[in-house]
């Protein structure tokens, strides 16, 4: 099964919705990200795969200005990431223009956080009510339709200590989605769930990808990347090292290091 | 389990997994073992109670007429607005020392900390004696530029009069307890789910509010009980002062009849009465804010 589009293995026909320019970033004497420059389109499923700590996480919440870089830039549509223009000068964000920004991006993290004191339905319904001011009524409405989307119509009154972790996992997609944002951006989705959950998570990724969400996946699992990726970045010590569609990746690796990493995930589900 | 005291070497023989284990007791032998202590420990309650009964120095009359006396009330209601008083200031000062000793700032952290070290280290009895005491050392209060003497100024001793340096000093002790048992709350909640609240595009005090806040609560509530049963009873300490609290009340009374025992526990029912009110409160601030905890 391949849900990539075609468009996208001529990936540059279509313009940026993202761009990632030379950004670089230190903690300490540790450089995580080391001059690093992407391009996300409109609809692509964008996988960054590559060996723990090596700046994948960073970078995605980069995306989300959750975290902030050392130089470089970043820009969503017309948005330059941590500004805004006033008069011919960009200022640094106010907490409120970096919150406003961050409605427009989706995120779910490994760590599944659902506000642990809501139900789902109070979980997926926060964001709108409280941030984007939709009417409780509305909300609740589109709220149902997404958690029927991930699977979760029976659970709208559970707790979050109620569900497996597959199905918080889930619900925290739907909170994502219930922004409506540009973007989703999965920082290691289904690193933290048992096995068998896994495949229900990324079953619910791949249906969104097909839907045609722009997908920024930084993830572990080869499979999803090379059959719902359209396009691959390595990324080893800060730097990405390979960068290019999903099959020319995994089947026509260029630089020997993706080789060697490709090498020691490929006995993970080779179903 | 008689065959298998018949018979020790049986027994050894079995495999572990097939040797009968003793059973908890049950039916008539539960009973009569249970029973028994029930029966031990009421004999000893119903002893105590008639030894105080009957006891003739414990003047019944004098603590039901005491009871609803009005000097008493007068001294009831006085202790109520006190402790409600330094509550609510309490809590909003804790609030604020907590955030500020969780500050990124270091000189707001410092004045946090200096806060919480003077106002825990030095007795209680004391402050209420300096607040108290403050006009023979400042004989003049008020706000105004410094170095200049503009600005509104007036005597120490008409603006802290008894009942007020004795709310200043229980607040103020009061809120260095709460800062630290708010401040336990706060951190108790995971980082994940303040990051999950930002990255919904919550600004901090949004998320603070939503978040944080009610997730704490969840923690503070049972410290918070028993803090304010704490500053129920230090409002006792004011006395020394002649508040005219419940204490003051109960011992002016005592100091011309002679009847301690009596009116100390007139004082100790009303002290009984509002813990038992705190501690229904806290068991309803509880189930309000345990949605989501693990069952």
């Amino acid at each position: 099964m391949n849900f990539a589009t075609p468009e996208f293995r001529n990936a540059s026909a279509v313009p940026a919705l993202i761009r990632v320019r030379n950004v670089s970033k230190s903690f300490g004497t540790n450089r995580v990200l080391d001059d690093v420059s992407l391009d996300i389109r409109k609809g692509e499923v964008r996988c960054i795969i590559g060996p723990s700590g090596s700046g994948k996480s960073t970078l995605l919440r980069c995306l989300n200005a959750l975290t902030d870089f050392d130089s470089g830039a970043i820009v969503l549509d017309d948005t330059r990431i941590g500004y805004t223009e006033r008069g011919s000068v960009l200022k640094p964000w106010t907490g409120r223009e970096a919150a406003n920004f961050r409605r427009r991006v989706g995120l779910v993290s490994q760590h599944v956080n659902l506000f642990s004191h809501r139900t789902v339905l109070e979980n997926v319904i926060e964001g709108p009510v409280q941030v984007l001011g939709t009417s409780r009524a509305v909300a609740v409405r589109a709220a149902s339709d997404l958690l029927a989307r991930v699977g979760l119509a029976d659970k709208h009154d559970s707790y979050p200590s109620q569900l497996s972790g597959g199905q918080q996992q889930r619900a925290a997609i739907a909170r994502a989605l219930a922004m409506d944002p540009k973007v989703m951006l999965f920082d290691e989705a289904t690193s933290a769930l048992d096995p068998e959950l896994v495949a229900e998570v990324l079953g619910v990724m791949q249906a969104l990808a097909s839907d045609g969400m722009t997908m920024v996946v930084v993830t572990h699992e080869m499979r999803f990347a090379e059959e719902v990726g359209d396009t691959v970045a390595v990324m080893e010590a800060g730097r990405i090292i390979e960068d290019g569609t999903a099959s020319d990746v995994f089947s026509r690796p260029r630089h020997q290091r993706t080789v060697d990493f490709l090498k020691d995930h490929s006995g993970f589900r080779t179903a | 389990m008689a065959e298998a005291s018949s018979n020790i070497v049986d027994f050894q023989a079995l495999p572990l997994e097939d040797r009968p284990v003793e059973r908890p007791a049950a039916g008539l032998q539960r009973v009569l073992r249970e029973g028994s202590v029930w029966l031990l420990a009421g004999l000893l309650a119903a002893y105590a109670v008639w030894g105080i009964a009957t006891n003739s120095a414990m003047r019944w009359d004098s603590i039901a007429r005491f009871l609803t006396a009005p000097i008493i009330l007068q001294g009831l209601l006085t202790t109520i607005v006190i402790a409600a008083a330094a509550a609510v200031v309490g809590l909003a000062g804790g609030l604020v020392i907590a955030l500020m000793r969780m500050s990124s700032n270091p000189l707001i952290r410092t004045l946090a900390i200096g806060y919480l070290g003077l106002f825990r280290a030095v007795p209680l009895l004391v402050q209420i004696l300096i607040w108290y005491n403050l006009g023979t050392f400042l004989p003049q209060l008020g706000i105004g530029i410094p170095f200049t003497g503009i600005g509104l100024y007036g005597d120490t001793n008409v603006i802290l009069s008894p009942f007020v340096a004795c709310l200043v000093a229980l607040a103020l002790n009061q809120a260095a307890y709460m800062g630290e048992i708010i401040r336990g709350g706060l951190l108790s909640v995971q980082q994940g789910q303040i990051e999950a609240a930002i990255a919904l595009g919550m600004t901090r005090a949004k998320a603070f509010r939503r978040v944080v806040a009610p997730q704490a609560a969840k923690s503070i509530i049972p410290p918070l009980g028993n803090d304010l049963i704490n500053l129920l009873k230090a409002t006792s300490l004011v006395s020394v002062v002649g508040v005219g609290d419940l204490m003051t009340r109960a011992q002016g009374i005592y100091a011309s009849n002679y009847q301690v025992i009596p009116l100390l526990i007139v004082a100790s029912i009303w002290y009984l009465l509002l813990t038992i009110v705190i501690t229904l409160a806290q068991g309803l601030l509880e189930r309000r804010f345990a949605a989501g905890v693990a069952r």
